[in-house]
């Protein structure tokens, strides 16, 4: 499994427990409301949809997807590796402007993880390929 | 796996549930159907699919068990469908009926158990692999 794969499967694993917190503390409260804790609800589904199941997807694709037949085998590595790392500064803003009620904020963390996801994907659009082809 | 493709079916009855005639079951709330459509399909069929499919495929442990203490994924596997089973119960009982509030903090208790156990197992088996 390359490096990237590693931070981003941990990284995922992280956002899935960070994620489940607030997740339980909404179920126990005030289920199917959003009146004490509007910022968890947000926050929750963040770290859910964008901190644990695309970045886990994303780097399991990484690592498995067909490789090319010369080196750099997975692509850049360094584009990956700064791509990764806007997207987890995007998913931090999303985060904290989910809680710190900040519109702002979030919508700049969003913007940066939609420029993230997609430049990752770029990344990866060229090793799906049929069995044979190169 | 197999769970989690039960949550499937599970959450496209629940989507159904949802499009029913306004006199059938009258009392049900619709905002627990839909939140427990949407757990069904993040908690029950995601969640529970691809850590199977990880818990499969990931890098083994060089030395026995390979895929690490197998008893602490059946534990996770118990207790994430319980508490999901719990909610499922609890909330509409709760939204519909005014029901208590244990149910549900138990479902979520329940679930954090067993999303530790997932990553405790998964954790040591994320690692480089050198030819």
């Amino acid at each position: 499994m390359p490096r990237l794969s590693v931070w981003m499967l941990r990284g995922a694993l992280a956002a899935l427990l960070a994620g489940s917190l607030p997740g339980g503390w909404l179920l126990s409260l005030e289920p199917g409301l959003d009146r004490l804790s509007p910022g968890f609800r947000e926050a929750h589904i963040v770290l859910m949809l964008f901190g644990w199941l695309a970045p886990f997807v994303l780097g399991v694709a990484y690592w498995m997807l067909p490789r090319y037949p010369t080196a750099p085998e997975r692509g850049q590595p360094a584009l990956g590796w700064m791509v990764y790392g806007m997207y987890q500064t995007g998913l931090l803003l999303a985060v904290a402007g989910a809680l710190a009620a900040s519109p702002g904020l979030a919508s700049r963390g969003q913007l940066l993880l939609a420029a993230a996801g997609l430049s990752f994907l770029m990344l990866l659009w060229n090793r799906v390929r049929p069995f044979g082809a190169r | 796996v197999k769970s989690g493709f039960l949550a499937l079916g599970l959450a496209l009855l629940y989507e159904a549930l949802l499009a029913r005639p306004g006199t059938l079951w009258p009392t049900l709330p619709d905002a627990a159907l839909h939140l427990g459509a949407i757990h069904l399909l993040t908690v029950g069929w995601l969640l529970q699919l691809i850590s199977g499919v990880a818990y499969w495929m990931f890098p083994r442990h060089p030395t026995r068990p390979p895929r690490g203490d197998e008893r602490l994924g059946w534990t996770a596997l118990g207790l994430l469908n319980s508490g999901l089973l719990l909610r499922l119960i609890g909330e509409p009982w709760r939204l519909g009926a005014g029901g208590p509030a244990w149910p549900l903090a138990l479902s979520a208790l329940l679930q954090l158990a067993a999303v530790a156990l997932l990553i405790a197992l998964l954790w040591p088996r994320i690692r480089e692999l050198r030819p």
